[in-house]
């Protein structure tokens, strides 16, 4: 926890720094995609070797839509609430 | 999927379900796995995750011009993901109740949440939290509209987590109206910089 906080801590600082120099900006934000298609492919490979995870592909699907489900059907309700509380009467 | 839009989370799907048959086939072979070349890569972009969120610090303006009411929007998406997937774990019998918090306080947010799971806990949680936040972004990108229609104009932002900021927020401006747009990139963005926090504490329950 303590590399994953430095490391994204260390890049807002020099986002901070550079952020009036546009076209480093605008390559950091293009290559985005690309590390993330990697870390994914990389990511594959390691679940495909892992025996666990094959063996159980359905079951884990099944719990991954439950688990979504969950988080999605919670927070829309207390959207619901909010919008009704707070934002609604004209306000927004 | 930060950074990208709708098509990324089919490349995405694409990219990992190629990794995955590669693994499984044992053509690119465990030695490569056992270095755990995913990690690097997950330094690399949290690195530029970062960049991105320093750079962009006068989107903050947006909570000035907005009035306090607007910070209720992303504690409202946490504490109704978090109920909600704490339920869910209910009915899950090998998901431990941080297990299933951690996995939801992915947001949709599903490359980092699932490579830090992966680390942090196992690969077979952090494939859980993968599907996980990927379907919650797709759920989003296909039915931002109903969901709006039916649950009122922040529901979209709330189904879009992390992902409000970015990759859904298109969809998300075309269901709720485009005055909501602030309100959603506000409430992603809170989202995803807690996303590398709240994963890890939640894990340490």
């Amino acid at each position: 926890m303590l590399v994953v906080t430095s490391i994204l801590a260390a890049g807002v600082l020099l986002g901070l720094v550079l952020k009036d120099k546009k076209r480093f900006i605008e390559i950091t934000g293009r290559t985005a995609p690309w590390i993330v298609y990697m870390l994914l492919f990389l990511l594959g490979i390691v679940v495909g070797t892992n025996e666990t995870v094959t063996g159980g592909f359905i079951k884990l699907g099944i719990q991954a839509s439950v688990l979504s489900a969950g988080g999605v059907a919670g927070s829309v309700c207390l959207a619901v609430f909010l919008h009704k509380f707070l934002f609604e009467k004209g306000r927004m | 999927m930060k950074y990208s839009y709708g098509k990324g989370s089919l490349i995405v799907v694409c990219v990992f379900v190629l990794g995955f048959f590669l693994g499984k086939t044992g053509i690119v072979g465990d030695r490569i796995a056992g270095l755990h070349p995913e990690l690097w890569v997950l330094y690399v972009l949290l690195f530029t995750v970062g960049i991105g969120i320093g750079a962009n610090t006068g989107a903050f303006g947006v909570v000035r011009r907005m009035h306090a009411r607007i910070l209720l929007v992303p504690l409202a998406v946490i504490a109704g993901t978090l109920l909600g997937s704490g339920i869910a774990t209910l009915f899950l019998p090998g998901i431990t109740l941080p297990q299933g918090l951690a996995v939801g306080a992915g947001f949709g947010y599903y490359s980092l949440s699932s490579v830090i799971i992966s680390k942090i806990e196992d690969e077979t949680l952090g494939l859980i939290a993968l599907v996980s936040n990927l379907i919650r972004e797709i759920v989003t990108l296909f039915l931002s509209g109903p969901i709006a229609r039916l649950f009122g104009p922040l529901a979209p932002i709330a189904a879009g987590g992390a992902t409000a900021m970015d990759t859904s927020l298109p969809v998300i401006t075309r269901a709720s109206g485009s005055g909501y747009a602030v309100v959603a990139v506000f409430s992603g963005m809170v989202l995803t910089l807690l996303v590398p926090f709240i994963v890890p504490l939640l894990l340490n329950l």
